[in-house]
């Protein structure tokens, strides 16, 4: 059957989620437990690199629905880098680009992150 | 100096220099947007003009403005219908008199925006876009040269403008079929996934997702009915009480609901819904029966659902009420299977438990039956010997079905097997099978339990009536008593008070006729009892009867007066006749 994993590294306060292989309806669930994961420990910066990810179906973009008000509202915020320009795509066609930021390269969603706690403190 | 209204030999150099540049900008361009503003560029700055404006053909005789320069943002209208095909250049102020209203009013506004020239950009007879141009800032006026200038502009933009309108379409059309793709994609997926699950809660989180991932909607709640009552089994509304109760009236929607200016709530329900941001309710109906809805509130990015979005919306609703009903179909077969596979299983160990065959004991007939209902209740006969002359018979109902009464039926077999052979006076021994199974079992097991050792030789018949429906013993001519000594149903007290024994003297050809409450209690269809009295008086006329022949006469009777009605209960009987 198709074949997804999600892989977690902390760049500084920042959860980078490592997306690979096929995010449908049927692997969707392993994303969610991902984000489970990091909300439980109360981690919400968030970037997910997309870089192997080969597909993303409209199950996958639910998943970071289902997350994004709760990461919001405690101060958090998910963005996303790495697209191919398949994967892209479907957020495009979905109308989430006005919803998520989206980086060509990881080490920028992360230093939005730095700057902004910098600005804070 | 060359006088002012003639054109020389060094303007139409000039002419044709600045249209080979633009046709070549043109030519490599596919964006309208960059092609418009060169166009304008190209004759405002060649002809001193300090206003332009482009309208392109959208749709059939609609032209929409596309570009401006010079002129401020303008608000108001930005699109027209022109029924004509210009073939040469118009000027404004003439247009205005024209007898066409649509003319007039497009002549209105350029004329409002400063317009003086339009000039048709024609391609085979066909207006693909008017270019608009105001004064010449030198107040001069127009020459005839500037004229055929124009036109040519227009000529050579006619067909990049169409090339570019053509491209431009087409990835609207592409994107609409991404979009398209994309949609189908999601539901095909959905669709397969929700086919390998049987598991309600995973079909709704595969909805969600399509939910929230393809149509960004943030605020559902989801009900299913099962014809009756409609309950929430998905909620994204977190301050709602989203009891069904609440929404009764919406129990039979059929049709697809969105609340607007011309459509408001229309009952006390959807006025509920509508009150805690509800916009659209899509109802789900399986095989044309309603059995649920979704309804739908607060979109990310905001926004009604358009018409093809509402289809998909249709759509899904269907696949998931319907995986549900498959998953609720294939939850009632898997337990139906179950209950049978038990009920087998039941079956199996009764059939086991009975005594393989009935011995042929010297001067008694002896006959036996066990027919079990669908149920499988907890009857039991038993017959074994003790010495070469002495035979424990017994006889019990379990309480209870299925495969826990037959495990209780075991408990009670393995007790009387244990207990008989140690000779024990009967009442001792009956004591002693009620501690074991009270021991082993729960306090709402029970069994009722008659047993008794027959002395062939003596012709003696001691026996204990533990709670058992009261055998017939038919003695003499018309005789017949009941056996009602002996004391508490087995398995629900550890210690009893004493039983009692009775000894019966067996003569002639006395009978004794056992029964579970299968036989004297048995349904007919109009729900009346076979009775305890309707039983005894056939008992009693089967009083020439052997024992295998009563046996079958009542289990006849019996079958007759219930026929048509469901057996509930097993029918069981051990029948004694002494026969010499």
């Amino acid at each position: 059957m198709s074949e997804f994993s999600v892989g977690v590294r902390q760049r500084d306060t920042i959860s980078v989620l490592d997306l690979r292989g096929y995010l449908d309806a049927h692997t969707a669930p392993e994303l969610e437990k991902a984000f489970q994961t990091e909300l439980e420990g109360d981690r919400y910066n968030i970037v997910v690199n997309f870089s192997e990810l080969s597909y993303i179906s409209s199950a996958g973009l639910g998943v970071l629905m289902q997350f994004i008000e709760d990461v919001r509202s405690n101060d958090g915020d998910i963005k996303l880098s790495n697209m191919s320009s398949r994967v892209y795509n479907v957020f495009d066609l979905l109308g989430f680009p006005m919803l998520y930021e989206i980086f060509d390269q990881e080490d920028d969603a992360v230093k939005k992150f730095l700057n902004k706690s910098e600005n804070l403190s | 100096m060359a006088p002012e209204n003639t054109h020389t030999a060094q303007d139409i150099i000039s002419d044709s220099a600045a249209l080979l540049e633009l046709s070549t900008i043109l030519n490599a361009a596919t964006d309208l947007d960059f092609i418009l503003g060169n166009i304008l560029l190209s004759c405002m700055g060649k002809l001193l003009v300090s206003r332009g404006m482009i309208f392109v053909e959208k749709g059939e005789q609609e032209y929409h403005l596309r570009s401006v320069k010079g002129i401020g943002k303008r608000e108001g209208r930005d699109h027209f219908t022109l029924p004509v095909a210009w073939d040469h250049v118009q000027h404004v102020g003439e247009l205005q008199s024209s007898s066409n209203a649509a003319i007039r009013d497009f002549a209105a506004f350029a004329e409002d925006s400063g317009l003086e020239l339009l000039i048709p950009m024609l391609l085979e007879e066909h207006m693909v876009g008017i270019v608009g141009l105001g004064k010449k800032i030198t107040g001069q006026e127009l020459l005839s040269a500037d004229i055929t200038f124009l036109e040519s502009v227009a000529a050579v933009a006619a067909t990049a403008v169409k090339s570019a309108l053509t491209i431009e379409e087409l990835r609207v059309v592409n994107r609409r079929l991404d979009s398209k793709v994309q949609e189908m994609n999601t539901l095909f997926e959905i669709s397969r996934e929700m086919n390998t699950t049987f598991d309600p809660d995973a079909i709704l989180r595969i909805m969600s997702y399509a939910l929230m991932g393809q149509l960004r909607v943030m605020r559902y709640i989801v009900y299913t009915s099962d014809g009756e009552k409609l309950q929430p089994v998905l909620t994204k509304m977190p301050d709602f009480d989203c009891d069904g109760e609440r929404i009764a009236e919406l129990s039979d929607l059929r049709e697809t609901v969105v609340f607007s200016e011309r459509r408001h709530p229309e009952n006390s329900a959807e006025q509920l819904l509508a009150d805690v941001g509800v916009h659209t309710i899509i109802p789900m109906l399986s095989q044309n029966t309603p059995r649920g809805m979704l309804c739908l509130g607060e979109r990310v990015g905001g926004g009604r659902f358009d018409t093809l979005e509402l289809e998909y919306l249709h759509a899904l609703a269907n696949i998931t009420i319907s995986a549900l009903e498959n998953a609720r179909l294939v939850k009632d077969t898997i337990e139906k299977q179950r209950l049978e596979k038990e009920l087998s299983v039941a079956k199996s160990i009764q059939k086991g438990l009975l005594p393989k065959e009935i011995p042929t004991l010297a001067g008694y007939q002896l006959a036996a039956i066990n027919e079990s209902s669908q149920q499988v209740g907890g009857d039991y006969y038993d017959v074994l010997a003790v010495s070469d002359h002495e035979y424990v018979l017994a006889i019990g109902d379990v309480a209870g079905k299925g495969v826990p009464a037959s495990l209780l039926m075991a408990n009670v077999q393995a007790a009387l097997r244990t207990i008989a052979p140690l000779r024990l006076p009967l009442p001792e021994a009956t004591a002693r099978i009620n501690s074991l199974i009270y021991s082993n079992t729960s306090a709402d097991k029970f069994i009722t339990f008659f047993w008794g050792i027959l002395d062939t030789n003596a012709h003696t018949f001691e026996y204990v009536n533990a709670g058992h429906n009261p055998p017939y013993f038919l003695t003499g001519e018309a005789q017949c008593d009941e056996l009602n000594e002996g004391g508490l149903i087995l398995g629900i007290m550890g210690t009893t008070p004493p039983y009692e024994s009775n000894k019966l003297s067996l003569q002639g050809d006395d009978m004794i006729v056992t029964f579970t409450d299968g036989v004297n209690e048995a349904m007919s269809r109009e729900m009346e009892e076979f009775s305890d009295e309707r039983l005894k008086a056939l008992v009693q006329d089967c009083r020439s009867l052997s024992a295998k022949d009563t046996l079958h006469r009542i289990r006849d009777e019996v079958l007759a007066f219930t026929e048509g009605a469901a057996q509930s209960d097993d029918i069981t009987m051990l029948i004694l006749k002494r026969s010499d």
